[in-house]
């Protein structure tokens, strides 16, 4: 991803305190013996990885054709999801639409950087309004969410996952644009 | 809560009203931005206009071309900090003021006023200006309702706390779309825009109403300059937009005055058509909606797709604003009592249950 390298460098940074700060809330869920959206928090995790590795090649720990498959098997999962939850009448779609969304994005945004063919400017752009969507969304939820308490649970808690939803969304946003 | 409150149309309103701000700071750290381009496009906004208003551009564009990142980052974190502080519901009212005297100055000193003094706007160059807009939906899309205090620890510490965690201080707050879970019997709180109808009128007839009077002068309607601003747009862009920006030019080179006034005539229809009668209107903002998509394509997206863009051009916030402006539901009559700003405070506090 080409820009300002402070700019890039920040990014990197930020995403990989999200993806350490995901990785947290695993293991205190699963320590504490307390509910966590595993799927949520390892994807969210696995795409700051990813993007740090896109903003600072120096930071890719895997490669291109690597996460790819990864991204798949992660679209996979929320697809699921959303088909499990619509045969069973519950109305997830809001929750794991937008996680479908954001690999759709990473894939892009990885096989534009693979170069494999062409990419359209207009999907990126697209992509980035959606994903810019679901940041606005996630903001609005975090002021009328619920309340937070003790430190364990404020990092099991709700505004953090959508803190973690918002800096990926902008820094996804970047970049797609940047790409476009 | 979250679904609820997108039932909220004032709400949904705003919420998209920063999700364009978000697209805005996005769009202004591209590349091009970060070096001697963003200055030159400020720089160039000058001319034409009158020294008043010519001068601080120049001045402004000089700063900015010393220190071009710093200055575009600082832009760019103001445009995101509006945006996200519109979708917090607690810094909405800030945010939205921010908005406005953001939008002002970028009007002026990053759109020399929209061409309007310097003879050169036209609606399909961006006239009157997008940040204009941007401001002129800010204050449209207002909140509305009454005031109502929250203490924590006495009366709603758990409302108090889900609004704004770790406050222990009163909260006084404005509730902005707390739409009580049984919105099917209460009547929805009077939003902004059905709260002053009136305004929102007067602002669509000043705005569509000008761009009428825009269209018909010598900066659109001369023989060859419509047609040389849409074939000027599709410059850099990708070839589906290029070539349908080409056709598009190619059909008005030559037909120029007649395009223009019938594009006047449209326009002034539009304008004057907020004021037919309620059943007609959503026809006309659908019409009014068409148009601004079509001046879009004509704008070329606002260059989005070239990397040059700084802002989506006036098309989108041509549409928010006509959504802006659809007619209110009325009232159910079975819940009278349930339309009181009393009754919709009283209603809210269950809304913040989880």
């Amino acid at each position: 991803v080409t820009g300002q390298p402070l700019l890039t460098g920040g990014l990197a940074v930020v995403m990989l305190a999200m993806s350490a700060c995901c990785v947290a809330r695993l293991a205190v869920g699963w320590r504490a013996h307390r509910p966590v959206d595993r799927p949520t928090d390892t994807a969210h995790a696995l795409m700051g990885m990813a993007m740090a590795g896109m903003l600072l090649p120096p930071l890719r720990i895997l490669s291109l054709g690597a996460w790819q498959i990864v991204f798949l098997l992660v679209a996979a999962v929320f697809l699921g999801r959303v088909a499990a939850g619509q045969v069973a009448g519950r109305r997830t779609g809001g929750h794991d639409l937008p996680h479908v969304l954001a690999c759709a994005a990473m894939l892009y945004m990885l096989a534009a950087l693979h170069g494999t063919g062409r990419q359209p400017a207009a999907v990126a752009l697209l992509l980035a309004v959606a994903l810019l969507a679901c940041v606005v969304r996630a903001t609005d939820r975090i002021s009328v969410g619920p309340a937070i308490g003790r430190r364990a649970m404020a990092l099991l808690g709700p505004q953090l996952a959508a803190c973690c939803e918002i800096a990926m969304g902008v820094t996804m946003g970047y970049m797609l644009i940047a790409m476009s | 809560m979250t679904k609820l409150a997108a039932h909220d149309r004032t709400r949904a309103l705003q919420l998209a009203l920063g999700c364009l701000w978000l697209l805005d700071a996005l769009l202004q750290i591209q590349s091009f931005m970060l070096g001697r381009g963003f200055a030159a496009m400020l720089r160039a906004t000058a001319a034409g206009n009158p020294p008043v208003v010519a001068i601080p551009i120049t001045w402004t564009a000089g700063i900015v071309g010393h220190h071009p990142v710093v200055a575009d980052e600082i832009f760019a974190a103001v445009q995101l900090l509006i945006g996200l502080g519109i979708a917090w519901r607690p810094a909405l009212r800030t945010a939205l003021a921010a908005s406005v005297a953001w939008s002002v100055a970028v009007w002026w000193l990053g759109e020399g006023l929209g061409g309007l003094l310097a003879g050169t706007a036209s609606p399909v160059n961006g006239a009157p200006g997008p940040a204009l807009l941007y401001a002129l939906l800010a204050v449209l899309l207002w909140p509305g309702g009454p005031t109502r205090r929250i203490w924590p620890g006495r009366t709603s510490p758990r409302n108090a706390q889900q609004i704004w965690p770790g406050r222990t201080q009163p909260l006084r707050i404005r509730p902005v779309s707390l739409t009580p879970p049984n919105s099917a019997r209460v009547c929805p709180r009077p939003s902004a825009v059905s709260g002053r109808p009136r305004a929102a009128r007067v602002v669509w007839l000043l705005l569509w109403g000008g761009l009428a009077v825009l269209t018909v002068r010598p900066a659109t309607s001369a023989p060859r300059a419509l047609s040389g601003m849409i074939a000027a747009a599709a410059a850099g862009q990708p070839r589906w937009l290029a070539g349908l920006d080409d056709r598009i030019a190619i059909a008005v080179a030559g037909r120029g005055p007649v395009a223009a006034v019938v594009l006047s005539v449209l326009l002034g229809v539009i304008a004057a058509g907020i004021y037919w009668p309620r059943r007609a209107v959503p026809a006309i903002l659908v019409v009014a909606m068409l148009t601004a998509g079509g001046i879009w394509v004509a704008q070329g997206l606002g260059g989005m797709l070239t990397g040059m863009g700084t802002d989506p051009a006036s098309g989108p916030l041509l549409v928010l604003l006509a959504l802006t402006c659809w007619p209110a539901q009325q009232p159910p009559e079975a819940a009278p009592e349930a339309a009181t700003p009393t009754a919709s405070a009283r209603a809210a506090p269950a809304a913040s249950q989880p």
